[in-house]
This record gives structure tokens, sequence and C-alpha cells, in this order.
């Protein structure tokens, strides 16, 4: 297993930059997971390590040695693809073992292998059946089986997941994670969806326009975002923005979104920071720091009036879709909330929780 | 209503079988017409009105063309066609290959794609004469290369097109894989693309093997003895004193069976092959 660093890679497919400047260590046995929209970069970045696109600029390493102009078959990393990119015209037992044999290992040593990876997957009972009669999940299984049986100094897994049907993605995120527990690799996993790079990874790096946006423990980002886009793309329903107006109310530091004045306090601290700003900042707040209650259940000094607009009932939880005088905010809440459509409520946000950020910038406000 | 719509649907079934046997009728027709005329007595070839069904059968039509040197051009007709066929599919196969997978600007693909087609523009004949004299140059004139050469050159703009095709339809993330299995070029080609566009190459091979089978104009004008193929065998039947319909027939009817044999072997990949890349799949 090895350590893996990008220094100062770009990439460029004619005019358009895939990759600005992406600097990136991953250390030995750490399971990093790149994640980001689609055209973000972080195929890209896979694709230069894997050896199938050239950086046009900066170096990539492996176990502390250059591999820019290493071919892809010397890096000895395996890789996972979303289509499974499985060899249709060979079994199971061949599809695992073909990197071996293009290696020119003993047939012995092969056989061997593949049967541990396979005993490991569990598609044992597969091993003589080709592609085509494997249903999805066995397929990504096979795929999986030929990147373990390699025994890599990396794993690069390309949206392994994103062909699964839902209950059987939630079940290989399980198993992945087991999986590379178990074999203790140095893994780099491309994502756009974030609940796998948030319950996956050791680290996750958020990309976006082929530029890292923030990177560090799924936990970290999730609760300390350096950035509007990072606040939006974690978390699921999405974080809640809206634009306000820092108001003093006397000492008090509070903020104003239209007629309303939110009933908070924001730590004093804030007060040289927001003068900087400017005029307006972009709330956010994640839907579980925000509480809806019925007339009566929230006193009326620390909560708004909001209309509910839709209740998605999730079975563990409530999505509540509610309007503050125009502004969209979504609450979760126990399953047992009831409320209907057009009923009145009030709202209260968490103060300790709310995030403030930059309109023009797009950077988190953070007290000085 | 139901027995209304039970009776059109009875009726289109017959008028498809109706049109179907029609097609085939068609189709089948000079074939028939081909054998019956091989084992047809002499006087019924030419008669009108037409002998559509023989009044005796008799194989000496065979017998004579299988005399003498014929098998030689046989045999002639089978190397030159397989090897043709063999080095026209790999060849193709392998610029094809090379043209879908290199990354060059779009006026260039076009432009060598265009140019790759010129020698099927202009019509054979244009250039036959002056064709002829480069081979006598080379002191390959009657000689099996020079046919194999001609027929190469001739089946390549074909196979390259069909094949780029093929290899432009297969999912790019397979030979993906097989890169960072640590394939060489070769060894991706080889284990992982051939075996995957088997339907196109056999598409090709056989469209290439019959054009090799059944050429006339370049096999006339560059073999004369040594390196004569059955087309130009067949046309000796026929001159300005004797039209010999039966020997004819019964040398056309055996030259149909390899092509035959050939399409059978391979028909498994045909129909895949023909469709091949119609539909995502």
């Amino acid at each position: 297993m090895a350590e893996i660093v990008f220094e100062h890679v770009t990439k460029r497919f004619g005019s358009v930059v895939a990759l600005n400047d992406f600097n990136l260590r991953i250390a030995d046995k750490e399971f990093v997971t790149l994640v980001g929209p689609s055209g973000c970069g972080k195929s890209t970045t896979l694709n230069i390590l894997a050896g199938l696109e050239d950086p046009s600029e900066g170096l990539v390493y492996i176990d502390g040695q250059v591999v820019n102009d290493m071919p892809s078959g010397k890096r000895d990393i395996a890789m996972v693809f979303q289509s499974y990119a499985l060899y249709p015209h060979m079994t199971v037992r061949e599809n695992i073992g073909f990197g071996l044999k293009v290696r020119g290992m003993p047939k012995a040593e092969i056989d061997r292998r593949v049967q541990e990876a396979a005993q490991i997957l569990g598609i044992e009972a597969l091993l003589d059946r080709r592609p085509r009669a494997l249903s999805g999940g066995q397929r990504q299984r096979v795929a999986l089986g030929r990147a373990i049986t390699r025994e890599p100094k990396a794993f690069l897994l390309d949206e392994p997941l994103s062909n699964l049907d839902a209950k059987l993605r939630t079940q290989m995120r399980a198993d992945l994670k087991l999986l590379f527990t178990r074999l203790g690799g140095t893994v780099l996993y491309v994502t756009h969806d974030q609940a796998e790079a948030m319950t996956l990874s050791d680290r996750v790096v958020v990309m976006k326009d082929g530029v890292i946006q923030q990177e560090g423990e799924p936990l970290k980002l999730y609760n300390d975002p350096d950035n509007l886009f990072v606040a939006g793309f974690l978390g699921n329903p999405a974080m809640n923005f809206f634009t306000c107006t820092p108001t003093y109310q006397g000492d008090r530091l509070t903020l104003s979104t239209g007629s309303i004045v939110w009933p908070l306090a924001l730590p004093p601290e804030y007060g040289k920071v927001l003068s900087q700003a400017g005029q307006q900042v972009i709330v956010g707040i994640r839907p579980e720091d925000v509480t809806v209650g019925l007339p009566g259940q929230l006193p009326d000094e620390s909560s708004v009036p909001c209309v509910v607009e839709v209740v998605e009932h999730m079975g563990s939880l409530n999505i509540i879709y509610t309007s503050v005088e125009g502004t969209r905010i979504v609450a979760t809440t126990e399953s047992d909330f009831v409320a209907r459509s057009g009923d009145l409520a009030r709202l209260a946000l968490n103060a300790r929780k709310l995030h403030l950020f930059d309109p023009t910038t797009t950077r988190r406000l953070r007290a000085a | 209503m139901g027995t209304n719509y039970r009776l059109r649907r009875q009726l289109s079934t017959i008028l498809l079988y109706t049109i179907i046997g029609i097609v085939l009728v068609i189709i089948a027709f000079p074939v028939y017409w081909l054998i019956s005329t091989s084992v047809k007595p002499g006087i019924e070839t030419a008669t009108f009105p037409p002998v559509y069904v023989p009044s005796s059968i008799s194989f000496e039509n065979y017998e004579a063309v299988l005399r003498g040197e014929n098998l030689k051009f046989f045999i002639n007709s089978v190397i030159i066609s397989l090897s043709s066929t063999f080095l026209t599919t790999l060849m193709g196969s392998m610029a094809a290959y090379a043209l879908a997978k290199s990354y060059l600007a779009f006026w260039l693909r076009r432009s060598l794609m265009l140019w790759i087609l010129v020698t099927r523009i202009f019509p054979p004949i244009t250039t036959i004469i002056p064709y002829y004299v480069i081979i006598k140059g080379m002191g390959l004139n009657d000689t099996h290369i020079a046919v194999i050469v001609t027929y190469v050159a001739y089946g390549l703009p074909f196979v390259i097109w069909l094949m780029l095709g093929f290899f432009q339809d297969l999912p790019a993330d397979i030979e993906r894989a097989a890169i960072v299995d640590g394939c060489s070029m070769w060894q991706r080609f080889r284990q992982v693309v051939l075996p995957l566009t088997l339907p196109g190459l056999a598409v090709t091979a056989i469209f290439a093997f019959i054009y090799a089978w059944n050429e006339f104009l370049y096999a006339s004008i560059l073999t004369s003895v040594q390196a004569k193929t059955l087309p130009v065998m067949i046309a000796t039947f026929m001159s300005d004193q004797y039209l010999r319909w039966g020997e004819m027939s019964a040398m056309g009817s055996m030259m149909i069976i390899p092509v035959m044999i050939f399409s059978a072997a391979t028909q498994k990949y045909l129909v895949r092959g023909l469709t091949f890349g119609a539909v995502k799949g």
C-alpha cells in the first residue's frame, strides 16, 4: 500500500480546465472520497492517477515516485468503474484473474487468488458464469474482485455504486466499508453521492469546477463548512439558505428577512465581521437545527410564524417544508409530529448552529 | 369485434407470408435456374419458351468441368480468396482500431477517412491498364500475390469503414479496464477488443471473401494460366463461336458452395454483426 500525492496538478481539455492546481496528499491506508457535482473534475483526478489521462501540469506521486510518465499497467493500482467494465466474453473467473494473467503470474497462484477474492465477496458460485448472466449487484462484486485480487498499491473506485438500486446501494455501501477496513488499502473513491462520501471515508474532498472547495473528516465538513457550496452539497435534506440583513436591537445583534426579525442573538464577535460583509449575509441552517411546532408548542418570543407547505413522512422522521413570509425553510421533525399542508405553525432556529456566508465571495463568515 | 379482429389478423398473416413467398421466389429463382441448367440436357438450355423443369437429369456438365486443369483454378480461387480475406480483415481492423483510438483533429480524421475511400470512388476499369503495367513491371504478372495484393487494396476501405463503427461502439471503460489491468496495446487488441468485435469481423470477412471469390475484372487482366481464378475460367465457356451454358452453370453451381459454407459458418455472428450498433444495449 502506498501514499499518493497530487502536486499542483492541472488538466485542460482544449480551453476547458477540468482540474485547476489540484493538491492532495492521501496517506497510506487512508480512504479518501472525492465528491462533487458532474463535471467537477473528480473522475479526471482518478483517471490521471490511473494513468488513463496525462496531467497538463503538475506531478503525481505514488509511494514517493513520480508516475507522470509511468504506463497505467506499471503503476500497480486497481480501478473499479461505474459501468463495472467487465469483459463480456470472459467468465467471472477469467475476469477476476485477467490482470494477473497479463502480468504473467503462474496459473496456480492466479487460481488461489481468484478463489480467495471470490470467497471474500461471496461470489464463489458465480465463477463460471459470464457477466451477462449476473445481476447488477453481482457484477459489482466481480468488478471489486478484479480489483482486490491484484493486491495493488491503491484502489481507485469511480462511482462504483451509482448503477445499483437504492436498497442495494445502501447494502453495498456497508459491505464496501467492511471490505476496505478488512483489506486496509489506500482508497481513492469518487462519487457524487454525499451519503457515500460521508459514510465511507476517513476524509472527504469536496470539489467544484476543478477546484478543491474543502477537505477534511466527514463530520468536520458537515458541521463546519468553509463556503456556501460545501454547506449546500453535504446533507440531505440540504441546508436552508436565506438572505438576511444584520440588525441591532439595542445591543443585541440579530438578523432580519423582510419584515421578519429573527428572534435570536448572534454572538457579539460577529459584529465586526458582519459590518465588513456589507448590507446582507446568507444564512445557512440545517433542517435538523430548525424546530417546528404547532402554535402554543414553541414560545412566541423565540419563534416566528410560518405556514406548513408540504409534509413528507419518511418513516423515521418527517421533512416539513414551511414558508416564512415567502422564504422556504425546511425542517426535520420526529415522525409523530402531526401537521398538514396549510397549517399555521411556528418555527425556531438554533442560533448556535447558524452558518453565515458572504453573498459575494460565498465564503463562510466566522466570528472574529 | 373479436371475430373481426381475428379475421384481420389472419388476413395480415396470409398477406405477410405471401409477400415473403414472392421475395423468396425472386431471390431463389436465379439459383434454381443455375442449378437446373447445369443438370438439363443441352438442348433444353436455350429453348423458347424456357424449360423450367428439366425433362431428364444428367451430371455430364459436372464431369466435364471437373476434368483437366479446372481443379487448379478452383485451388487458385480458394488460395487467393482466403489469403486476401485474412489479410484484408487483419490489416483493415488494425487500421480501423488505430483510427478509432487515436486523438486526431476532426479535419484530419475526416480527410483520412475520405482518402481511404478514394480507391472505391472511381471505377476499377479506369486504372486497369496502368495497374497492369505496374504489376508486370514488378514481375508479378500471373501470380497469386498480384491478385491478393489487389484484392486487399480494394477490400481495405470497406473493412476499415465497417470496423471503425464497431470499435467506436465498444464501451470505452472495457478498454480502460484492460489498460489498468496492465495490457499492452497489442494485448488489449487481441484479448479484449477482437473477441468483442467478432460479429463485425465475421461480417467484414464474409464481404471480403465474396468480393475476392467473385471478382472478375482484375483477375482476368492480371492472370493468364498460373493464377487464373474460377470467374475467369467460367468466362472461357463463352466465345464468339460457342456458348456452353451447361458447363458454365455447373461451374457456377459449384462456385456458390464455398460462399454458402463460409456464410453458414459465420452466420451466428452475421445477424448480430449486421444489427450491432443499431441499438445501444
